[in-house]
């Protein structure tokens, strides 16, 4: 797959780092979202009544799963199932055009007219369904001009931890969906009620549903892949069982033209030493992870792998996507990502035998497995513009058309097109053509989506082997004690703390700066904000436990 | 802005040949100036051609200034200009209060003005004068042709070229490693940033440049050189006698109109190239501007960053228009 942004702009430091994209161990401080009053001045508002109108879980059943999720767990579909069934009845939404506003990981799909899939898709719908697509690593920037500029469509999708007071944001630009989702009223849009509670947390502001989710929770946690059949063929075990082993490892892998990392693994290496996964709490107490003792020591490990040559000397400023090609060619042999990432690797050309495994993380000093960090709940939120509140319900209808579970015919359409055209089928699994793989890309996963349920078209193995991979991290994955809590200074002031932050971390990493430099730059960044997130997620921590009981 | 200028150019010839010479009366006999609405009626035709590139400057150049609004606001984008807080002179504190992110921008936008007027400015003029003392044309304009050519590619390509080349796993490095040699840091390297970006920047547009100047150099008298080769003077006296003096007011000229963007000195080569060598030596006015603003939400500090700056670089253009008139050139206008 052709990479669409090798030198483009990387996504900012404060979307790596406090993102809905969940990277390293600031993920979840800004990306949860709940509670609170924002900077227009609307009232304190209690977790309580943010969690009284959260929308009602209700599953679809219509799919049964091959493997059940279990622990937390996503589900795991071996094959597509047999003729998928139509789960809606005729078209949704209102005839009208739709505007979308949503990013995209993909190089750009054909335009409308050389677009069959596009073209099949206005057909389904009834009405033009017309997509402006910006990269993910430039869109929140993209998202600040185009609200700035008034020119937000009827639908638009946002990185939530990304945009500085989102509340006052949403509660000026956004309908209220409320009245429309809020406990049993969700029933109506059974695709939408199908979407588990944590993940709707990220949608509820000032005690009222502002937008959709587009679910993630375990399959965005980051994890460390290493190139099975390399390792298999080389008699090597990638399955370390300290630092030190893991160095040991990448120094023989690194040599010429090879490098053992495609970047600093930062996060895995966090997870070694216990670094907790943005907040710890003990007793209703919120401790960053930024202030953690072993911080020094992970910067320390990480730094030594980039002075040592282990990584690839472009892998700071490479793209992800890249960064994949150099896994699949052989030019590096781990590479940090996250679960949902899996499936991707089947759009670059992988060579015979192409098999992935899952490294989980070793305590730095050996002696056990430490956890990996539990990703965000959301990987974006998305709403409806405030101008086209009079089509809300058409447009919620457009929406659920869209969120449409794994299994049923309009997900089968939605996420591989028409067969023949756009892929061909494997048994019963739609398999992309190469047309499919470039039309399909509207983005429309990143609008909303079912579920996350692992699934690789043409390959039982790799759901399976992500099932497996999964079901040995992810129930003892460390969770963000504070995921799902929204502090309004983690809102307006988080991002430009941690972007500070996060320029020592770099300078650090590339030996510009001594590892000495964290802890005052740490305690700077508590002193300029810090502080007083904390002191909001705790109020807002045992706002929570009260209303839990 | 030039479209304009140069109608407004043709404008004032126009009057004054009118002025000048007009048919049928005393020449030299002084007429009163006639009436502004009669001066608009007569020039009709030119200001009519004058309104496109007007109404494009008075949109992009004039109306945009009102923008400027957002420096003494908190503004917020969904709350727009209208109804986001004043704060006055609140958001210029960051500029007195030595905030040390701010104070890094600016040395560091010094550092690489200086470097872009020392090094940058003149490739051009040596170009130009290298290019010039080629004898054959065709010669000439393959090698100009080849030279213009890296102008016409965006930021995006070129720091991605130079990636390919100097990169850490680029052409050159993957060559040395390949034969067992040590590769060299250039790319990711911050202390050789400088050093790259001015390159970059050379390789661009130094072809590019040199347009202005052969021109100036065509012009040039051919009589004066056969007249200096008369008395003797060799190549380098003729450079530095005839050829020189005849490109000097055009160079001041330039000068003066780059120091008023001086200040910008390359936002989009530099952020594209931020993430591998750190804001320590590549975050600049224009960068930190964007990461405060666009980036961080603070519209109102990046606002009031953007104005100084713009301020600045009037002040800059006016005084060195005064010191080249002093100097007794043309600089770039007269008042």
């Amino acid at each position: 797959m052709p990479d669409i942004r090798t030198t483009g702009r990387q996504p900012s430091r404060r979307n790596v780092l406090f993102g809905g994209l969940g990277v390293g161990a600031f993920a979840l401080l800004a990306a949860a979202g709940c509670s609170n009053e924002g900077r227009g001045g609307v009232g304190a508002v209690s977790a309580a009544q943010n969690s009284s109108v959260l929308p009602k879980y209700i599953p679809y059943t219509g799919v049964p799963m091959d493997i059940k999720g279990a622990d937390g767990v996503p589900d795991t579909m071996l094959k597509y199932p047999a003729s998928p069934k139509k789960a809606t009845s005729g078209q949704p939404g209102d005839g009208e055009d739709v505007g979308v506003f949503v990013m995209t990981n993909t190089p750009a799909p054909p335009k409308l007219e050389k677009n069959a899939y596009w073209q099949e898709l206005n057909e389904r719908l009834g009405f033009g369904l017309s997509v402006a697509l910006t990269p993910s690593g430039d869109y929140s920037d993209r998202f600040q001009t185009t609200v700035a500029g008034d020119q937000l469509p009827d639908i638009f999708a946002m990185f939530s931890g990304d945009i500085p007071g989102l509340p006052s944001l949403l509660e000026e630009r956004a309908v209220d969906l409320t009245e429309y989702l809020a406990g049993d009223a969700v029933a109506k849009y059974p695709f939408l009620a199908n979407i588990p509670t944590e993940s709707w947390q990220s949608c509820v502001y000032n005690g009222k549903v502002f937008a959709v989710p587009v679910p993630r929770g375990p399959a965005q946690s980051m994890v460390m892949y290493a190139r099975q059949d390399y390792f298999e063929s080389e008699g090597i075990d990638p399955q370390v069982t300290s630092f030190e082993e893991f160095y040991d490892l990448c120094k023989e892998l690194s040599g010429g033209n090879t490098w053992a990392l495609g970047r600093v693994p930062l996060g895995f290496i966090r997870q070694m030493y216990e670094i907790p996964n943005g907040w710890s709490e003990a007793g209703g107490t919120l401790t960053s992870a930024n202030l953690h003792e072993r911080q020094q020591d992970a910067l320390e490990a990480a730094r030594r792998l980039v002075a040592d040559g282990f990584v690839h000397p472009d892998g700071v400023t490479a793209a992800q996507p890249q960064r994949k090609t150099w896994l699949v060619n052989g030019t590096i042999r781990f590479l940090d990502d996250t679960f949902s990432a899996w499936p991707d690797f089947s759009n670059y050309p992988l060579g015979e035998g192409f098999q992935l495994a899952v490294v989980p993380p070793p305590l730095a000093e050996g002696g056990g497995t430490a956890g990996i960090h539990m990703g965000p709940q959301v990987q974006n939120i998305t709403s409806i513009s405030a101008k086209s509140a009079d089509r809300v319900e058409a447009l919620l209808d457009v929406i659920n058309y869209l969120a449409a579970p794994f299994g049923t015919e309009e997900h089968m359409f939605k996420t591989y097109g028409v067969e023949g055209v756009h892929y061909e089928l494997d048994g019963t699994d739609p398999v992309p053509t190469e047309k499919g793989r470039t039309e399909v890309q509207l983005g429309l996963k990143y609008v909303v989506e079912g579920p996350w349920v692992n699934f690789q078209a043409g390959d039982p193995s790799v759901a399976q082997a992500e099932h497996d991979a999964q079901a040995a991290v992810v129930p003892s994955a460390v969770k963000n004690p504070a995921s799902g809590l929204f502090s309004d200074t983690a809102s307006r002031k988080g991002g430009q703390i941690g972007e500070k932050l996060g320029a020592v971390e770099t300078d650090i990493l590339a030996g510009r700066q001594k590892v000495g430099a964290w802890q005052p730059a740490a305690e700077a960044w508590a002193k300029g904000g810090g502080d007083k997130i904390r002191a909001e997620l705790e109020k807002a921590l045992a706002d929570r436990k009260k209303t839990e009981g | 802005m030039t479209a304009v200028e140069e109608a407004g150019t043709r404008h004032r010839l126009r009057s004054r040949d009118d002025e000048g010479a007009p048919s049928g009366e005393e020449p030299g006999a002084p007429r009163p100036p006639l009436p502004w609405y009669r001066r608009m009626f007569r020039d009709r035709a030119v200001l009519l051609l004058a309104l496109p590139a007007m109404a494009v400057v008075i949109v992009f150049q004039y109306l945009a200034l009102g923008g400027n609004v957002i420096a003494f606001q908190d503004y917020q984008p969904y709350l727009g200009v209208g109804r986001s807080l004043w704060v006055g002179l609140e958001n210029f504190s960051i500029l007195f209060s030595g905030d040390p992110e701010f104070l890094a921008a600016l040395r560091n936008t010094l550092i690489i003005t200086l470097l872009q007027t020392v090094l940058v400015f003149p490739a051009p003029i040596i170009l130009a004068l290298l290019l010039h003392s080629l004898v054959s044309n065709r010669v000439r304009q393959w090698v100009q042709s080849v030279l213009y050519l890296p102008h016409f590619l965006s930021w995006v390509i070129v720091v991605a070229v130079f990636q390919q080349v100097l990169g850490g796993a680029g052409m050159i490095n993957n060559f040395l490693r390949a034969h067992g040699w040590q590769p060299i840091d250039v790319i990711g390297n911050s202390d050789a940033f400088y050093g790259l970006i001015t390159s970059q920047v050379i390789w661009k547009d130094t072809g590019w440049a040199t347009i202005l100047f052969l021109a100036v150099l065509a012009g040039i008298d051919k009589s004066l050189y056969e007249a200096s080769a008369v008395d003797g003077a060799t190549r380098w006296r003729q450079t530095w006698h005839i050829t020189l003096p005849g490109m000097r007011p055009i160079i001041i000229m330039l000068l003066i109109l780059k120091l008023g963007d001086s200040l910008s000195v390359g936002f989009e080569q530099l952020i594209l190239q931020q993430d591998a060598v750190g804001l320590g030596v590549s975050q600049v006015l224009d960068t930190y501007v964007y990461n405060q603003g666009v980036v961080g939400g603070y519209w109102g500090v990046a606002a009031a960053v953007g104005l100084v700056k713009g301020v600045l670089g009037l002040v800059l253009v006016l005084v060195a228009n005064k010191v080249a008139h002093m100097f007794g050139e043309e600089g770039v206008y007269r008042a």
